[in-house]
């Protein structure tokens, strides 16, 4: 089977004003003319209009758009008592900047933090809602340590406070998960600690839910002996033109499914769905045995909203094209 | 005496001309109406200087949207496409390049000499250089990184050559983007020396360079073609301060002491805490005060207490 996805954040400003509410809400907030529940309810509409977005482009699993998230890392800070937010620290080679998570204390969950957006997001389609989290192992990479000592020891202690959301998640009807680490693409000699870190929270899950181990911003060719060793029911990778991650997918383990981020969230430059279909055409006899989800390559904030959406309307086009085109088996 | 002092350039907008420049977007007002309320808001952003002290001022960018848009919106080959996140709630027009890049006419100069003609004292010209206009910009005209950036930078040459001309003697060519990839160094230097080579023997050139990784060029950064280097030194961590012993000794530090993600105001002790820790690796005569970064995202009056608080440290020194 072929879906479309989206890979995480979706534009939460438009070019109209009332395409900008979650902008003015929050400037209102730090001027003192709003509240944080008036803050709240906007983003809840935002995230509203996040979802009828990817909707109306007809993508077949959704995100919440992660529109209250502060940035990448930072979101965590909501959730997780012992950090503290520090100077802005760019996003791999984005633009995008977030404030660096320092961790000053013990890692404990506060409460759920996730679930009010994932019931938001869900009573806006029938399709699944994918949960968006921050992955562990890219977390300790990228946190000052001020308190455990080692990455780890800051690894287990976020895994162990997300597996509580998860369960939380998947209590309120929760199915897909997407768990974010993109450093082991420039630290491949992390993928036990990331199989580790990932364990608890994708058992958490439940059986039968779809657990998406996300990579993307490089590639996993110095895994290619041990892809079978990456946890979670789909591996994601990222598959833009000419990368060289296409050579991994004669490589992947049987059962496994294969989330591909062939529309790069990076450029305006649009892959047309037709030219996508050809780079896949090759290797269509291993990705007709599996379940295959097809998007952007990375969140799509970092592009205009317009050209966000184009990029959505291709993955689909690529979906209705290879649905007719190729025979799946499952 | 004191030590010198000055910004990054962006100064906050106050409200009558955040409201202008909404008006003007939605059609309400004419661009003549708008650009008064521009220059009101600059007259009083150089008052603002000269009364708390700084000894190089600035016009505050107040006709600027963002750094890069501003260049973009005024190159042929250039458009500005929708918002999008830098950070936190903040959001810039990112602009596409569809075309070769091409200068019609001045971009900044006649605001800098309009600046300079209200001020007592010097005012830096500011211009955005090459590599982060390329690096923050979609391209989809040059395909190629480097043949995109050295197009970029015979513009902004262009620029600075005008800007010499009108009599401009200190420079801040803003280089944010220049530690995105530390292996494209080499062009970063490149560029930036295509446009201070302009101005050697003519104008004191700075480079500001802000919130990126940049440990692993940090030593690359300091020995930028230009004669000094203004750093974010408040809102880094201590590495930064011990490799200021790597730079070149003909070259002046922009030390930022002031926090600009930080509303809380620093008290003068802290900022005396900050000079002095950088005083410890560089002689005073090679060390200018300033704030981490552009201060247009704090309350005005926040900026401005943050200014007096650093005004007053740098001259205990």
């Amino acid at each position: 089977m072929i879906r479309s996805f989206n890979h995480g954040s979706y534009p939460r400003v438009g070019a109209s004003p009332l395409d900008q509410q979650i902008r003015a809400a929050l400037r209102a907030l730090e001027r003192g003319d709003a509240t944080a529940a008036e803050v709240a309810e906007v983003a809840d509409e935002v995230t509203t209009i996040a979802v009828a977005e990817q909707s109306r482009a007809f993508i077949d699993v959704v995100t919440d758009g992660m529109v209250r998230w502060s940035g990448p890392l930072s979101h965590l800070a909501v959730g997780l008592e012992g950090l503290e937010l520090r100077g802005l620290r760019r996003w791999f080679r984005t633009n995008f900047y977030d404030r660096r998570p320092a961790v000053v204390a013990a890692i404990r969950r506060r409460g759920p933090f996730l679930v009010h957006d994932y019931e938001v997001a869900q009573r806006v389609t029938r399709n699944p809602i994918k949960v968006v989290l921050p992955g562990p192992v890219t977390f300790a990479r990228s946190a000052i340590d001020e308190h455990y000592g080692s990455r780890e020891a800051v690894a287990e202690a976020v895994a162990r406070a997300l597996a509580e959301e998860v369960a939380d998640l998947a209590a309120a009807g929760a199915t897909f998960f997407q768990l974010d680490e993109p450093l082991l693409c420039l630290h491949p000699e992390d993928a036990a600690l990331v199989a580790d870190a990932a364990a608890p929270i994708f058992a958490a899950a439940g059986p039968g839910a779809t657990t998406i181990l996300a990579t993307y911003f490089g590639d996993l060719t110095a895994l290619a002996g041990g892809l079978d060793r990456l946890p979670g029911s789909h591996l994601g990778l990222e598959a833009t033109r000419g990368h060289a991650n296409f050579a991994l997918l004669d490589r992947l383990p049987a059962d496994k499914g294969v989330a591909l981020g062939l529309f790069d969230a990076t450029t305006t430059l649009l892959e047309d769905a037709a030219e996508v279909a050809g780079w896949l055409g090759p290797h269509r006899a291993g990705l007709t045995r599996r379940d295959v989800l097809v998007g952007p390559s990375a969140g799509l904030e970092l592009l205009p909203r317009d050209q966000a959406f184009d990029k959505l309307l291709q993955a689909r086009y690529l979906v209705e094209r290879l649905s007719r085109e190729w025979t799946w088996a499952c | 005496m004191g030590l010198l002092t000055t910004t990054v350039g962006w100064l906050p907008k106050p409200t009558s001309l955040l409201r202008a420049r909404w008006r003007f977007s939605e059609g309400e007002i004419e661009a003549e109406e708008l650009r008064r309320v521009e220059d009101a808001a600059m007259r009083a952003a150089l008052e603002l200087q000269q009364r708390i002290g700084l000894d190089v001022l600035v016009d505050g960018q107040l006709d600027r949207g963002d750094m890069v848009g501003h260049f973009a919106a005024r190159l042929e080959g250039m458009e500005l496409l929708g918002l999008v996140r830098c950070f936190g709630n903040r959001y810039y027009r990112r602009p596409r390049i569809v075309g070769e890049v091409r200068r019609a006419e001045p971009i900044t100069v006649e605001r800098w000499k309009a600046a300079s003609a209200l001020a007592s004292r010097p005012v830096k010209a500011i211009v955005t250089g090459p590599y982060t206009l390329m690096d923050w910009s979609f391209d989809e005209h040059y395909r190629s990184r480097e043949a995109c950036c050295r197009a970029l930078a015979e513009v902004i040459r262009a620029e600075v050559e005008d800007l010499l001309e009108a009599g401009a003697t200190e420079l801040q060519i803003d280089e944010p983007a220049i530690s995105t990839r530390p292996e494209e160094m080499d062009l970063a230097a490149s560029a930036l020396e295509r446009v201070t080579g302009a101005a050697r023997g003519r104008a004191r050139c700075w480079t500001h360079v802000a919130y990126g990784d940049l440990a692993p060029v940090l030593d690359r950064v300091l020995a930028l073609p230009v004669d000094g280097v203004l750093l974010e030194l408040a809102n880094s961590d201590d590495s930064w301060l011990d490799a200021l012993a790597g730079l070149p000794p003909d070259k002046l530090l922009g030390a930022g002491v002031i926090d600009v993600l930080d509303p809380e105001v620093e008290s003068v002790g802290v900022v005396r805490n900050r000079i002095r820790a950088v005083l410890a690796r560089l002689p005073a005569d090679r060390v200018r005060i300033a704030p981490d970064s552009g201060m247009r995202t704090l309350p005005p009056a926040v900026a401005s207490a943050k200014l007096e608080a650093m005004v007053a440290a740098a001259a205990e020194f």
